[in-house]
């Protein structure tokens, strides 16, 4: 049995030895042998910028004058955005901008967004557009504008035969989106370049207009303007038999269940206008701009003279010359307080309201008037007061910039413009000693130097107005103008508009004041 | 004197007791093998995971002013950052070169062009020898430099490794994070741009990407 003993030890020392050491062995065998595929490289990418494929799947638009892009999935799938990005080209610099799009494009579908694009330089262009989707691919698509459309048109004309153009390009009415600050004239930006004229009776060229917080004066031999004394926001205001000399109304064309309205007054005696609760005053003459206002009944926005205005009249002097009492209740997005005072020259800002007559939303007409008490004739002094001549030391020019008009697009370019006019001479074309221009239409070249222009000189406007009682008839005018042949070379004009009041005073000659509203302003390009 | 029975007792219990001895160091060894084992299979999913979980694409490239712009994603969704570093042919960028876009700051829809705000810095989490980083490269895990040298890719005495911020951090996403980064490289004059990935594991950092982006 001694043997035994000694064979069951020996299975015993060998089986822990076996048990102990085969697993181990297998283990590390296979660990080794796994070890080979264990770690994989890294994953690696190679792109070229140059060579970044655009997308064939979106196809992108954008309305540079009501900031509205179209969006088209012309690919098989539907996109869902998490983030849009539109790339901005300034002369040195390129923006990017988030515009918060997000949104799911079905196949084949286009969609409409209204997109804030922000003023960052003079001649921006939106040159692409960057689509992040829900997956982190990036879709980029360049951006058509209505200038690059017409560049391709421009080049297929090259080759083919041209084709007639029916169809008008409208530059105002101008587009505006809800949240556009319509009270400073560096709005106009949107769709033109504010310039200005070289000489305000026979201009040959058009400059960049410097300083916007200049261009108007006033007062004879003291200098007087209008200087802003207050402006509030988003708050209550009454009107309280206020007298006053003149009012203009118009729908604000960013809402139109609200009113723009401009209002003049000698001055403003206590209890009559409150602004947030807090009573208002001033002792001197007063410019009130209202913006957004929105009457606290539904039955009326004002009285005037003891009447009900239950709409704006599409004829803009049908209030100008009241000298009677102003009541008004409700509130309104902005207010601003201007009052006269001493002072060289002051910006257009306090001359002009964007607005419109015919409730049509989005789209803004100009007023400009400098009409601030009554009128006069030729012996005697209009507005009755020195201090209230308005006159521009600059013309107001707006280029479009959005349209250019070729000679190789077209053989003529009719421009229209719808305006309505309203001085306050008496004496009209008596009442001056020499006739000068107060609106002008016509193209100017790429390096600034007009091509044509059709003026508007105060003796043909003051013929279709009254001064009293106050009417401003609608006027239409076609300008047509030729372009130089197609053989001469190509040749680029854009259309301008320029606003003037060039009457300072002259004794008690040359001294109105008046009020020019601009309908709208179109191109009719001919093939 | 030993009888012969003591002899045999002797010999089973130096028997058992080396069969024991034998088998404790095994089984200590084993352990030590199967641990070792078992962090190198976290490593190998830690990177794996990550080498397919972050979502590189380009946006732009601003040949203006030399800006690289560029979409950082999260496919699992988690708040995780992102930690880069970049080889621009002849160095590696420092962070401050780096930036990313906060929308939550953005006031008015330029992306970063208010510094410090709308436009944050990435920071710095490794600046050092490109012996200390690695890189899981033909089954085993070698240092940067060996295998930066045998890719082509610049060799330099400094990496700098950077943190870019995951956006969700700061935008008001509740559970997973959907929002993708935006990161603005700027750049010197170069034809190229490469873009590590980099994890952190256990305090060393791993590269498990490479997105290389050729310039003009």
């Amino acid at each position: 049995m001694k043997g035994q003993g000694n064979i069951i030890i020996a299975i015993l020392f060998f089986s822990i030895l076996i048990l102990s050491v085969i697993p181990l062995t297998v283990h590390i065998y296979y660990a080794l042998l796994n070890n080979q595929q264990l770690y994989e490289n890294p994953t690696t990418r190679r792109v070229s910028i140059a060579m970044k494929e655009m997308s064939r799947d979106i196809r992108a638009f954008l309305n540079t004058s009501s900031s509205e892009l179209y969006l088209t999935n012309i690919g098989g799938t539907d996109i869902e955005i998490e983030k849009a990005i539109l790339h901005i080209s300034c002369e040195n610099t390129n923006h990017y901008i988030d515009t918060h799009i997000q949104t799911t494009i079905k196949s084949g579908q286009t969609v409409l967004i209204s997109i804030p694009i922000p003023s960052l330089c003079q001649n921006q262009r939106t040159v692409a557009l960057h689509l992040i989707t829900v997956e982190g691919s990036v879709i980029s698509s360049t951006v058509l504008t209505p200038e690059d459309l017409q560049k391709i048109q421009s080049q297929l004309f090259n080759t083919t035969i041209p084709i007639g153009i029916s169809s008008a390009i409208q530059l105002i009415p101008m587009k505006l989106a809800p949240n556009d600050e319509i009270w400073n004239i560096s709005i106009f930006r949107k769709s033109f370049n504010i310039s200005t004229l070289d000489n305000r009776d026979n201009p040959t060229r058009i400059s960049q207009f410097t300083d916007l917080g200049k261009g108007m004066s006033g007062g004879t031999t003291t200098k007087h303007i209008w200087s802003l004394q207050n402006v509030y926001t988003n708050t209550e205001i009454r009107i309280n038999n206020l007298n006053i000399r003149n009012l203009w109304i118009g729908y604000d064309p960013r809402n139109t269940s609200r009113y723009n309205i401009l209002i003049t007054a000698d001055s403003i005696t206590s209890n009559v206008l409150s602004i947030g609760g807090r009573g208002v005053t001033t002792n001197t003459y007063t410019r009130i701009k209202i913006y957004g206002f929105t009457p606290s009944t539904s039955q009326e926005i004002l009285r005037l003279r003891e009447k009900s205005i239950t709409r704006p009249s599409q004829d803009i002097a049908d209030y100008t010359f009241n000298n009677s009492a102003l009541v008004l209740s409700g509130r309104a997005d902005r207010i601003e307080i201007y009052v006269r005072s001493t002072g060289s020259e002051s910006s257009y800002n306090p001359y002009i309201m964007l607005m419109n007559t015919d409730k049509s939303s989005g789209s803004a007409g100009i007023l400009f008037t400098s009409i601030d008490r009554t009128g006069g004739s030729y012996n005697t002094r209009n507005e009755d007061v020195d201090s209230l001549l308005d006159y521009s030391t600059q013309a107001l020019v707006l280029v479009y910039r959005d349209y250019v008009v070729s000679n190789y697009d077209s053989s003529a370019v009719v421009i229209a413009v719808n305006y309505r006019f309203h001085d306050n001479e008496g004496s009209d074309a008596t009442g001056i000693s020499v006739d000068r221009p107060i609106m002008l239409v016509g193209l100017v070249d790429e390096n600034g130097a007009i091509y044509s222009y059709r003026s508007y000189t105060f003796r043909e406007l003051t013929r279709y107005e009254d001064t009293s009682p106050p009417t401003a008839q609608a006027q239409s005018s076609l300008v047509f103008i030729p372009l130089p042949p197609r053989e001469t070379g190509e040749k680029k004009f854009y259309v301008f508009i320029a606003i003037q009041d060039p009457y300072h005073y002259n004794g008690n000659l040359d001294d109105l004041d008046f009020t020019l509203y601009i309908e709208s302003l179109s191109i009719l390009p001919i093939s | 004197m030993f009888v012969k029975g003591q002899s045999e007792l002797l010999t089973t219990f130096m028997y058992i007791g080396l069969a024991v001895v034998v088998g404790v160091a095994m089984l200590s060894y084993f352990s030590s093998v199967l641990a070792g084992y078992r962090s190198q299979l976290d490593l190998l999913n830690n990177l794996q995971i990550e080498s397919v979980n972050i979502f590189v694409s380009e946006i732009s490239y601003d040949d203006r002013a030399s800006t690289l712009w560029l979409l950082f994603k999260r496919i699992d969704g988690s708040l995780s950052d992102f930690f880069v570093a970049v080889d621009v042919g002849t160095s590696y960028l420092p962070c401050n070169s780096i930036s990313f876009y906060n929308p939550r700051e953005d006031s008015d829809g330029v992306i970063c062009n208010d510094v410090g705000r709308d436009c944050i810095y990435s920071s710095s989490i490794y600046s050092g020898s490109m012996e200390r980083v690695y890189v899981p490269w033909e089954g085993s895990i070698v240092d940067f430099r060996s295998y930066a040298r045998s890719m082509g890719f610049t060799l330099s005495d400094t990496i700098h490794i950077c943190r870019i911020e995951n956006v969700c951090r700061y935008t008001s996403t509740q559970g997973l994070c959907r929002d993708s980064t935006i990161a603005r490289i700027q750049l010197p004059e170069t034809s190229i741009a490469r873009i590590f990935i980099v994890t952190i594991h256990g305090g060393t950092p791993y590269i498990v990407g490479v997105h290389e982006v050729a310039l003009g």
